[in-house]
């Protein structure tokens, strides 16, 4: 879309708009003569609140006395009338269209080069609800809306802090999408903040539509297993980072926000954790390390060890699974990655059809197929087993799900071609992976290494609140 | 990126002494123990000068160092060449020295990767590792010191050795 000026012509400055516009029909152009001047007033059709339009500027802007000139029309209604809050200008075309598509209504005259905005937002959206993704069971119940406003509105509920700042900005060529980097001035480093806006004014899209479209702007670009960025869709988990002098962008119309950077550890905390005692809460945590690692490492180990390792296993235990291997007639290799392969399957189908197909589709798949699949021999029983408990441990971090998926197919083979060797060079390979995962200077696997004892009240155990007065780790930690 | 803190460079070292430890096959004699405990207590007295250190290093600190590490890779590659015998991979080309090859080939591609990460990287890998690693030797020690005979700790009297028939 061309910048240009708005003319001071209104037939002419409406007959540009509609060409621009193309003449869609969404586009609604009143005309109008108040205080003897001809005016038109633009909105969008379904962006703006009728009722608030006909109270708030109708009304009043019909009974405005005599003026004698365009000029003095624009004075009296910005200083003599408080029609909204949200008062911006519009000088040229491209700052009218994505005003009107953003809920304004806007005002022009003739013979003025500029025109006057109100918002009067009025589009339907989601109200706040809870989180479908991350579930609290003592914590606040709100997750973010697809409203960016909405979600700026909920951080700063619960921080009233005027360090907090919310810097707003647009992207996307065709889209214009409102985004908002969120930070705690005294705890974030300006020099870091330099940096995340640099990375984010590199962007160049056409259309924002979710947080991946921004994610790999600000992320380091290397081939990393893991991402050191990470996404939340509760406000009160957002605070606790911001307070932890992290960065965050809200996307409008996306009901996640992206926190930058995140720790690895960090994906094993959730705020129930503090709710809790911290002895429950260290058991839980250590737990989903376990959860973990079993979700990535059991299949490729129980592979590896009945296949290639078996002095490893008791005598009982060994004739135990040589009792149900015997009779599968594929290898365990084989079967492992079918039975994965399977599960991913029917997630895969359960997520994407409605949900009452879904939830029928999983019933059905588990049930059936997986009973079917034992009972004709093709699947042994300590196998599915296995399997079984290796997808449950993943279900335990769902942030880590896609790392998990990939990574336990990827050991799987790795043990099932070279046995323990191969698994413990893959394990090598990942580990530096890990490890070499850095963002704005950063470390991804801090604070286990680089070694820092004062995180590690809040990543080996959960130490009391009490003891832990100040922020776990801030930006400015790290070397 | 190539920058190591104190503690990170210790861990490397330890983990490439364990490396060699790990290599040793057969038993272990009270002479070799205490050769490796007395190089290992020497490169950490190295590794510490070098670490504190200010400034720009003298040029034969500096070639020192390189020899040291020329050494040190070569020590690291005949351990390796040997490991990679005693290695199982279960297949029948596994054995000899298609296997032999096969085995290093593997590891140095690791150790590749692991290089082209940069010093950093290894660094903070190599104290998680260093970590793992004696979690597991403390489970091995605690394990031998259970299912020890401590009897085989005192000589045999003279007269209590069996008779050879």
């Amino acid at each position: 879309m061309e910048k240009k000026q708005l003319l001071p012509s209104l037939d002419r400055s409406i007959d540009e708009i509609r060409r621009i516009s193309g003449g869609s029909s969404d586009v609604l152009i009143n005309r109008f003569v108040t205080g003897g001047i001809h005016c038109a007033l633009l909105c969008c059709e379904g962006m703006v609140s009728t009722s608030v339009i006909t109270e708030l500027i109708f009304e009043p802007i019909t009974e405005i006395p005599p003026q004698k000139n365009a000029q003095g029309l624009f004075h009296y209604i910005n200083e003599e009338l408080l029609l909204s809050t949200d008062r911006p200008q519009a000088e040229d075309y491209d700052t009218l269209f994505r005003l009107l598509n953003s809920g304004f209504a806007v005002l022009i005259a003739e013979g003025m080069t500029c025109g006057l905005a109100f918002g009067v937002q009025g589009y339907n959206t989601r109200g706040v609800q809870e989180p479908s993704g991350e579930g609290n069971i003592m914590g606040a119940h709100e997750g973010f809306t697809e409203t960016i406003r909405t979600n700026m509105s909920q951080i700063r509920r619960r921080m009233k802090s005027p360090e907090l700042v919310m810097e707003l900005f647009i992207k996307g060529e065709k889209s214009s999408t409102d985004l908002c980097l969120c930070y705690m001035k005294d705890r974030v480093p300006e020099a870091l903040m330099e940096k995340i806006r640099s990375s984010l004014e590199g962007i160049e899209l056409e259309a924002i539509l979710t947080t991946g479209y921004i994610r790999p702007f600000v992320e380091n670009g290397s081939f990393e297993l893991f991402s050191s960025t990470g996404t939340t869709e509760r406000p009160d988990v957002l605070c606790s980072k911001l307070i932890e002098g992290r960065a965050a962008i809200l996307v409008d119309g996306v009901p996640y926000a992206v926190i930058i950077p995140r720790l690895f550890c960090e994906s094993f905390q959730t705020l129930d954790d503090y709710a809790y005692k911290p002895y429950y809460a260290t058991f839980i945590r250590w737990l989903k390390y376990a959860a973990f690692l079993t979700a990535v490492l059991l299949p490729a180990f129980y592979a590896a060890i009945v296949m290639y390792h078996p002095e490893l296993l008791n005598s009982t235990l060994f004739m135990l699974l040589v009792e149900a291997e015997k009779k599968a007639p594929l290898s365990i290799v084989t079967e492992s990655l079918f039975a994965l392969l399977m599960y991913e399957m029917i997630r895969e189908a359960g997520v994407r059809l409605p949900k009452p197909t879904g939830g029928a589709v999983s019933i059905i798949s588990g049930l059936i197929i997986g009973d079917a699949a034992v009972n004709s021999g093709l699947v042994s029983t300590p196998l599915l087993t296995m399997t079984a408990l290796a997808v449950l441990g993943g279900l335990v971090v769902p942030e880590l799900e896609p790392q998990i998926t990939v990574l336990r197919l990827a050991f799987l083979i790795a043990g099932g071609a070279l046995g323990l060797f191969g698994i413990s060079l893959l394990a090598c390979a990942v580990l530096v992976n890990i490890c070499a995962t850095e963002d704005y200077g950063f470390p991804y696997t801090a604070p286990i290494s680089p070694f820092k004892a004062r995180g590690m009240g809040d990543t080996a155990v959960r130490s009391g609140i009490k003891k832990a007065p100040e922020p776990r780790l801030h930006c400015g930690g790290i070397p | 990126m190539n920058s190591l803190s104190k503690n990170q460079l210790c861990a490397l070292l330890l983990i490439t002494d364990m490396f060699g430890l790990c290599c040793m096959r057969g038993s272990i004699s009270a002479a070799t123990l205490w050769g490796v405990l007395g190089g290992t207590a020497l490169q950490f007295l190295f590794a510490l000068a070098f670490a504190v250190q200010h400034g720009e290093h003298s040029k034969g600190s500096e070639v020192f160092f390189l020899l040291y590490a020329l050494f040190c890779g070569g020590a690291v590659f005949s351990e390796l060449w040997r490991t990679s015998g005693v290695i199982y991979i279960p297949y029948e080309s596994g054995h000899g020295i298609w296997g032999r090859l096969m085995t290093a080939g593997l590891v140095a591609a690791v150790c590749l990767y692991i290089s082209s990460t940069g010093m950093k990287s290894a660094g903070r890998a190599a104290v998680i590792a260093a970590a793992v690693g004696i979690f597991c030797l403390a489970v091995d020690l605690a394990s031998a010191v259970v299912n020890a005979d401590w009897q085989n700790l005192w000589r045999p009297e003279k007269g209590a050795l069996p008779q050879s028939s």
